[in-house]
């Protein structure tokens, strides 16, 4: 009993030395002064001074985001991904609405960042990135009947119980609308079903022709241009017609499967063209299920076989396919760049290219029934309807021109600028405290001409020179590194003046004291006299125009790179990224991209400033009087 | 005074003849053919007669001679007001230099006078009123805005007013009929963004220092000499203290005029405002190294004027400084 009251007294105790503060016996000022060392002093004041804190708090926050968060997610210089385009900060790609579980789901089909679901209720969900409208469904489909959906990259359709098509989303290429010269021929042969390919749409009517529509639709010469598209038996035309089933699209081609189980290559004479096997085409498989990426093109026959043929891209090719995956197979998926199957005992398989980790498949896939897989978005429900999903979750700060996630380059060119500036603030810290040691101590002709040529390169204005010599210095510099380094040399040539003339004249003081002339009168050397006693006692003023320095050196840094005279692309740095800013349209849509980035720097610039402010008060408190 | 800048300006000399060499000596030793822009190879089918209208080109532009020559007939034609050819323009420098100097000095005029305007009365007031609420917003204002690029704010400005409001162009210049009333009328609407620009990037600074000036003055033992004789408030500010807060004011002018003229280019950059800074940037993009030459001097001089300047502000700001 005793001893568990001591250990509970104990506990109490350390909780309460811990959290509650104690009471400190006031001491004065100056005899707080005298106890401790002027560096604890300086210390002890900064700390008090909440604004420092805020400002170191902002500062590491950055600097991990930049720092380690570089060390984590590694840059990829050539990524490019043209589905991904300027992308609005999304996170939720694969958030399916919980009221489509709870109605049960009928179908699911995906765009580039987008997924369309229809529930038994018949009501259409939309979730996912919000551009191009395409999250706003349109009235009439919220009030119909929906027997059935189906995305584009950018666009969506729906269908009403009564045949009729709802198409809304994108619509730069016509896509999302009936073309008026099908209008005569959908009244006479009514859509029997659509398909939505990249920023081009394909229908089906009751007679089995096919039509599409989209990109390259005012091309005359394009190969997908020929619409209607109508099969015949042995590909006669005087013999019987062959409706058409589904089709899939890639940029070249389409393919299409028939009634009869064959299937059939609508483009160019591409290699995925080319290399169908024979077996599909000529009846001897029936094909029920057909996909197309790219280079590769995919077919399932009745016999759960999966055929895979093409140019050996993105490890989708034969030898790629693992264990089981073609074979007893009774559904299948594919997207952009990989290919999901379904066995008939609730399994699924995945390979293809996993840049976006869509092939990363969640450990819990078993008894699945069915699977939704059309982009980068993946979909698996359950026997329990439970629905599992993988695959490209969004874009958390958006996506750039190029379809990089923005975040990385924001950490990346966070890390550039941070280290540019840094430099920048070393090289013109060394060339002011030199100068202005050198001119101060010495005095007399040296420091005549010292300042002479500071007040001249003083003179200059900043930034004009400052991008005549880097737009010169870069056509000297080859690799990266070294308009790295030519940047951070500008940079802290042309500005330590303002640093070299305050020590100077901090100097020509500080040598007319006593110790000076006791060191002096030692005979310890000029050189020693300098660095070890007079240096020390102008520390603070250089640590205190370092860090304010360093603030105005990302901001100059990002002045220069905005412009082009900085940090060059392809690496990246947030002024270079903000050059994207010089377009009007940019500012308009593309909000992320230039906000972001702006902010990072502000942040950086401020919690820096707030430091070098709380460190010049915390060293010379009769200036924080002002 | 006037035996002041005689000599001021002749002190002068050497630094501007010190810029200039080195200037010169950095364009004429970068890569890149000038001759080989205007000419470009391919131009003329037959090599010979290109060979011989490429000499004949670098014979006109003087290429062909020393560098110290060379230096000595720019430095002379310089002297005498002949700026040289520009290759970007196809046109002589003296003619196109000067409709963009004037819109440069337009836009820096008109905001470092609002600037000043601004600044001097909230840094007065916000020095007087030492943490009242009134500093504490121009403070974090202040504060923000030195650490904001200016370009950010300029961005910010026309996603707001040309963009969402729609108010005033996103950029560009008027072209149609100068010198009619509509011209004027659409010359300031394309104005009033990049002025703004310009005069709030400044302005952080300028009320930081004012403020930090009149603090200086306000805490000297004049001002509690001229409270303790019973003055007025108002005579003790305005009389006493901010008449010795002037100097460190007029300094900060000067090297407004210089940052803000330099860093200008940023801005007229964002709001595609045909002023000497996009001129420089053109003429850097396209190598057109006797532009970039002149438009460095033309700042170099600037610069130096404006330190001139700071020198006679200073005279009459305060009687104790003699110019001589």
């Amino acid at each position: 009993m005793k001893t568990i009251k001591k250990i509970l007294m104990s506990l109490l105790n350390l909780l309460k030395r811990l959290f509650v503060p104690r009471k400190k016996e006031a001491i004065d000022v100056y005899k707080e002064e005298a106890l401790l060392s002027p560096g604890k002093v300086i210390a002890k004041r900064f700390i008090k001074n909440k604004l420092a804190i805020i400002g170191i708090g902002g500062f590491i926050f950055i600097f991990l985001f930049s720092f380690g968060l570089s060390l984590i997610v590694p840059l990829d210089l050539t990524y490019t991904n043209t589905f991904h385009r300027n992308l609005p900060p999304n996170y939720s790609y694969l958030n399916v609405p919980k009221q489509l579980v709870n109605e049960g789901i009928v179908e699911i089909s995906s765009g580039n960042a987008n997924s369309i679901g229809l529930s038994e209720a018949g009501n259409v969900y939309v979730w996912g990135a919000n551009y191009r409208d395409i999250k706003d469904i349109p009235e009439d489909v919220k009030n119909a009947n929906i027997i059935n959906v189906e995305a584009g990259s950018q666009h969506m359709m729906a269908e009403d119980s009564n045949g009729k098509w709802y198409l809304w989303g994108y619509n730069h290429m016509n896509q999302a609308q009936i073309p008026d010269r099908f209008v005569q021929a959908f009244q006479n042969d009514a859509i029997r079903d659509m398909f939505g390919g990249i920023e081009r749409t394909a229908a089906i009517t009751e007679s089995g022709a096919i039509y599409i529509w989209g990109v390259g639709a005012n091309n005359i010469g394009d190969v997908m241009n020929r619409s209607p598209y109508v099969y015949y038996e042995d590909d006669d035309d005087t013999k019987p017609q062959i409706k058409a089933v589904s089709v899939t699209m890639n940029f070249n081609n389409a393919l299409v499967l028939l009634e009869d189980g064959t299937i059939r290559m609508i483009g160019v004479q591409s290699d995925v063209a080319r290399a169908i096997p024979v077996e599909l085409t000529n009846g001897t498989v029936n094909v029920i299920q057909i996909g197309l990426t790219i280079y590769n093109g995919f077919a399932l026959g009745s016999n759960g076989r999966v055929y895979v043929w093409g140019d050996d891209a993105f490890g989708l090719t034969n030898a790629n396919i693992p264990e089981g995956a073609d074979n007893n197979i009774k559904s299948m998926g594919i997207g952009y760049e990989h290919a999901v199957t379904l066995s008939n005992d609730g399994k699924v398989y995945a390979w293809g290219n996993n840049r976006i980790k869509q092939i990363d498949l969640p450990n819990n896939l078993d008894n699945i029934e069915r699977i939704f897989i059309d982009t980068n978005q993946n979909y698996a429900i359950d026997e329990n309807g439970e629905v599992h999903t993988w695959g490209l979750k969004g874009f958390l700060l958006g996506s750039d021109e190029q379809g990089r996630n923005f975040i990385i380059q924001l950490i990346h060119g966070g890390r550039i600028t941070l280290v540019v500036g840094a430099v920048a603030v070393v090289i013109s810290t060394i060339i002011g405290v030199t100068v202005g040691l050198t001119a101060g101590f010495f005095g007399g002709r040296i420091d005549n001409i010292l300042m002479r040529f500071a007040e001249i390169v003083s003179s200059f204005p900043f930034l004009p020179f400052a991008i005549t010599l880097s737009a010169l210095l870069l056509n000297t510099a080859t690799t990266e590194i070294q308009r790295m380094l030519m940047v951070m040399f500008i940079l802290g040539v042309l500005s330590w003046t303002g640093l070299a003339r305050l020590i100077r004249g901090q100097i020509l003081s500080e040598r007319e004291r006593d110790y000076v002339l006791a060191a002096k009168a030692l005979g310890i050397k000029q050189r020693h006299i300098i660095w070890r006693h007079v240096f020390p006692a102008i520390i603070s003023i250089v640590i205190v125009n370092a860090t304010l320095g360093y603030a105005g050196s990302l901001l100059t840094e990002a002045g220069l790179s905005f412009l082009g005279f900085g940090v060059q692309k392809p690496s990246p740095s947030w002024g270079n990224i903000l050059t994207a800013a010089q377009d009007i349209n940019v500012i308009r849509m593309y909000w992320w991209r230039w906000i972001l980035p702006g902010l990072a720097i502000i942040i950086a610039a401020l919690s820096i400033n707030l430091m070098g402010d709380a460190l010049r008060d915390a060293m010379d408190p009769k200036n924080a009087e002002r | 005074m006037l035996k002041f800048l005689i000599k001021r300006i002749i002190s002068l000399i050497p630094v501007v003849i010190f810029i200039s060499i080195m200037l010169f000596v950095v364009m004429r030793s970068m890569p890149g053919d000038p001759v080989r822009y205007m000419l470009p190879p391919g131009s003329v089918q037959d090599p010979e007669i290109y060979q011989s209208l490429y000499d004949a080109m670098r014979k006109e532009l003087g290429l062909d001679r020393n560098i110290v020559i060379q230096y000595f007939i720019w430095v002379s034609k310089m002297v005498t007001g002949d700026f040289g050819y520009s290759t970007l323009y196809q046109a002589s420098v003296n003619d196109i230099i000067g409709e963009p100097l004037k819109n440069s000095i337009l836009i820096n005029v008109f905001s470092i006078t609002l600037a000043f305007l601004i600044s001097i009365p909230v840094g007065i007031k916000s020095a007087v009123k030492k943490d009242s609420l009134h500093d504490r917003g121009w403070q974090i204002f202040s504060l923000v805005g030195i650490s904001m690029p200016t370009f950010f704010i300029g961005l910010s400005l026309i996603f707001v007013f040309a963009l969402t409001l729609g108010w005033l162009p996103s950029g560009g210049m008027p072209y149609q009929n100068p010198g009619s009333p509509e011209y004027i009328a659409q010359f300031l609407r394309h104005l009033i963004l990049p002025v703004t620009t310009l005069t709030l990037g400044a302005l952080a600074g300028t009320i930081r220092y004012v403020r930090g000036a009149m603090l200086d003055a306000l805490s000297k033992d004049y001002i509690r000499t001229a409270r303790s004789k019973g003055l007025r408030e108002k005579v003790v500010i305005y009389s006493h203290a901010f008449r010795n807060a002037l100097i460190p004011v007029v300094t900060i002018l000067g090297f407004s005029i210089v940052g803000l003229f330099g860093g200008s280019a940023i801005t007229e950059q964002i709001f595609v405002w045909n002023g000497i800074g996009t001129v420089l940037i053109r003429a850097l993009n396209v190598k057109d190294y006797n532009l970039v030459l002149v438009m460095n001097m033309f700042y170099a001089v600037l610069a130096l004027g404006s330190n001139i300047l700071m020198d006679v502000g200073y005279a009459i700001v305060d009687p104790r400084v003699k110019l001589d």
